[in-house]
């Protein structure tokens, strides 16, 4: 079984097809529809998806919408950023000089022994993600 | 009959949190929660299902961004998000 903790910037990607990697989040989604593949993310990333849909849309519900039916499709492990996350997150987030937003999603990632999916530089380049295109060659 | 279980604390902040959301009794949510998989147990999607609930959000998220304003993407929102702080 494959975990994949994925992004709030990917989700969002899929949603819009004016955005540069529409085209790639879909395909990736698609991709990880695979049985063997579980899908993860921090309760913070079905934030982000929620309030950056909505924003985008000037609609609440929608974003509301949006967010709740792709995360029920993937039938979604959302994990709880407790207090114990949020101290492990301390440690991962100094030690490779992070966001606090980025550094809960690298802690689930390595928690989870699963692999961080990101359209975020900074993710990909400080905290070990790889971006779907990346991940969607490697799986060729 | 009345019954006590214990639950894990985050799990039930969860499950009020949704119940009032929803204007619903925990208890409410209890029973069909219960119902549900004793008549009912869920089955996982197939691939197959996966694929087409995917391509009917697909669609759904397409209808919605019909009515979008002009403006950065949803991802570019998360982008500028994730940078104001360092940008100021």
């Amino acid at each position: 079984m494959t975990v994949l903790v994925v992004d709030a910037s990917v989700w969002v990607a899929a949603a819009e097809s004016n955005d540069r990697f529409w085209a790639l989040s879909r395909d990736f989604l698609n991709a990880a529809t695979k049985p063997d593949i579980t899908v993860a993310v921090p309760e913070f990333a079905e934030l982000e998806v929620a309030c950056a849909l909505a924003r985008r849309l000037r609609n609440p519900s929608a974003g509301r919408r949006l967010c709740g039916e792709v995360l029920q499709i993937f039938a979604v492990h959302v994990h709880s950023t407790d207090t114990a996350t949020l101290r492990s997150a301390v440690t991962v987030g100094t030690g490779q000089f992070l966001r606090a937003g980025d550094a809960v999603y690298a802690t689930l990632a390595k928690r989870e022994g699963a692999l961080l999916i990101s359209w975020d530089h900074e993710l990909v380049s400080r905290a070990g993600a790889i971006t779907p295109e990346q991940w969607l060659k490697d799986q060729s | 009959m009345k019954t006590t279980i214990e639950i894990p604390d985050d799990l039930y902040r969860k499950v009020k949190a949704k119940s009032a959301l929803e204007g619903r009794a925990v208890r409410e949510v209890t029973i069909e929660l219960y119902r549900e998989w004793v008549e009912d147990p869920p089955q996982r999607d197939s691939a197959d299902t996966k694929l087409q609930r995917l391509e009917a959000w697909f669609k759904m998220a397409d209808e919605a961004m019909k009515d979008a304003p002009p403006g950065p993407t949803a991802r570019e929102i998360i982008e500028e998000d994730r940078n104001r702080l360092e940008r100021r």
